[in-house]
């Protein structure tokens, strides 16, 4: 047993940590950097004191959990992980235990925060509410068993086309703004749930917290530094999926200033959620001029992010190290109170630079071994 | 035609190709060499999608200079073709036709030539690599280019699309297409009026 569990930790286990270390550094540095030990001790108090506030908890981690278990559904259709259907001719039991690992390894980051925070709020007197987490920290791992299990089963997902896609195929031929639209919807769902719910959460949040203290114009900009590099993740999806499947868009004789309102249509799109969000839960008192400026600067961030993938191409593993930097320099302009608009141009002139220099420089690096010279 | 200078493609400080100079003009052209010399990499730069050092010019357009211009008139079919699984040949030639301003003419004689019909509104996810391969060539032919450069162009796909392939080649040659072809085998383009043989061999093209 311990070889399997051998196989699956270097396969399955090792390899989401090793791409997703930028996203959990990211993760630990906004809720350790931001709030302080003690911050979390009485928002634990707090939440396990509120079912309301508890379920939005669970709901989160449950986020997360579809994170891990899309990762490893992926994987298995892999061709160089065709191997681990293997694990079908081991006796059912051995199979949960060996699911039962990759599932709990993989669960640990939460499981540890919630150690951390029930072990308080137990000490608060929130027994019901803390056998209640452990309940869901336990039973949630044997959902991505049971999908696992799914999808060892049904090795080839059947892929008939359904008859009104037919349909659609047929009437139009698809636009090139759909092309990554579609790439996400269909092939990396989980990151734009994931994505949207975070930065539609975040407008949400900073519109309707606005009215309620003495914040002024710069709590909505810091929720607009949020959303825009709250995207860093699906651009440089953006960035892989042209230069891998899409490369030939570079043989293409469209002038700069096309493909520049090309990637401006495809990034308006993309916050459009946001937009309407924003828009829905406007504060009162704030000028519409700064609406605007708002919405210059969220597209400014996505402007930046893609002008600096094409400068210098990331692996996924450093891209939130390099992304908490570039965070951290527009927070202390904010602070500053910058105006808004002269941040925006300041940010969208430093992209839209790195663009017009590099687009036809940029190269996409798939891995180190490729750095090597290949024998004649 | 073509004119490269001091070209040099390197990736990560090692070279991986090097040619000091190399003039090519009307004709059909065939690169040959080893999997894995370079060939894929000379000619993506060529057709302006990768970095590199030094000068190439097709004509009077210099490929960075001219960037929307060059790109007009030099079309490249992969070797081995990766597109969106989500999308269908026909979404891809219709982008890719009118970029390269292809008319619908031109179009529907291509999809009947190459025989893309029968599969032109599946998503390429559900495709054999011969269909793949007809498709990339399709693109490979869109528009009104004066350099094709077909990568492989024969392999995967069977003996019809093959001859077609062939009647294809020498008839936009005749109205004065240039086209760079390659391949590893020795057999495939005896069959063209071939200009000139190109070896890709230890980083550099040399004329055999």
């Amino acid at each position: 047993m311990l070889h399997i569990f051998n196989v699956l930790r270097k396969t399955l286990v090792v390899e989401y940590y090793r791409l997703n270390v930028g996203f959990l550094f990211l993760i630990a540095m906004f809720a350790f950097g931001i709030l302080r030990p003690e911050d979390h001790i009485a928002l634990a108090a707090y939440i396990f004191a509120n079912p309301l506030l508890l379920s939005l908890m669970f709901g989160l981690w449950a986020l997360y959990h579809l994170k891990i278990t899309y990762f490893v559904r992926q994987r298995l259709l892999w061709d160089s992980h065709e191997f681990l259907y293997f694990l079908r001719l081991l006796p059912p039991f051995q199979r949960m235990l060996a699911w039962l690992y990759v599932q709990w390894m993989l669960w640990l980051p939460v499981m540890m925060y919630a150690g951390f925070v029930g072990k308080y709020a137990w000490s608060f007197g929130q027994q019901k509410a803390v056998i209640a987490t452990a309940l869901y920290l336990f039973l949630m791992p044997f959902l991505g068993i049971w999908a696992y299990e799914h999808r060892l089963v049904r090795p080839n997902p059947d892929t008939r086309i359904k008859a009104w896609s037919q349909y659609l195929n047929r009437r139009f031929a698809k636009p090139y703004w759909s092309f990554f639209l579609l790439y996400l919807f269909k092939q990396n769902p989980v990151l734009l749930l994931l994505t949207k719910v975070f930065t539609c959460g975040v407008v949400v949040a900073v519109c309707k917290l606005y009215p309620t203290d003495t914040y002024d114009e710069r709590l909505l900009s810091l929720g607009a530094l949020t959303v825009g590099m709250g995207h860093s993740f699906m651009l440089l999806h953006l960035y892989e999926f042209e230069h891998l499947q899409l490369l030939t868009l570079r043989n293409f004789p469209f002038t700069l200033w096309q493909r520049f309102g090309q990637y401006s249509a495809l990034f308006g799109l993309l916050l459009l959620p946001e937009v309407i969000f924003f828009v829905r839960y406007f504060p009162q008192g704030v000028h519409w001029m700064y609406g605007l400026g708002w919405l210059a600067l969220t597209m400014a961030l996505l402007w930046m992010v893609f002008g600096r993938f094409q400068q210098k191409h990331y692996l996924m593993d450093t891209l939130l190290r390099h992304g908490f930097y570039a965070f951290i320099a527009v927070f202390f302009a904010v602070m500053f109170k910058t105006p808004v608009l002269i941040l925006a141009g300041t940010v969208l002139g430093l992209g839209v630079y790195w663009f017009w220099r590099f687009y036809y420089t940029a190269e996409y690096i798939v891995h180190e071994d490729a750095l090597r010279l290949r024998p004649e | 035609m073509i004119q490269v200078r001091n070209l040099r493609k390197s990736y990560g400080g090692h070279t991986v190709l090097q040619v000091p100079q190399l003039d090519l003009g009307n004709g059909i052209y065939w690169f040959k060499g080893a999997n894995g010399s370079g060939k894929t990499t000379f000619f993506r730069t060529l057709a302006g999608m990768l970095p590199f050092e030094g000068d190439i010019r097709l004509a009077e357009w210099d490929i960075r200079r001219d960037a929307t211009h060059y790109r007009l008139h030099i079309n490249y079919g992969e070797a081995e073709p990766d597109y969106p699984e989500f999308l269908t040949a026909n979404d891809l030639i219709r982008f890719v036709g009118k970029a390269k301003r292809a008319s619908d003419a031109q179009i529907a004689h291509l999809i009947e030539t190459l025989g893309i019909e029968p599969f032109l509104y599946q998503t390429t996810g559900t495709y054999s690599s011969g269909m793949l391969k007809k498709t990339s060539l399709a693109l490979a032919f869109l528009g009104d280019p004066k350099v094709i450069i077909l990568d492989e162009p024969l392999i995967t796909i069977d003996d019809a699309t093959v001859q077609k392939v062939y009647e294809l080649v020498r008839d936009l040659y005749a109205r004065g297409v240039t086209f760079l072809l390659s391949s590893h085998q020795d057999f495939l383009f005896e069959s063209l009026p071939i200009t000139a043989l190109y070896q890709v061999k230890n980083q550099t093209i040399t004329v055999v």
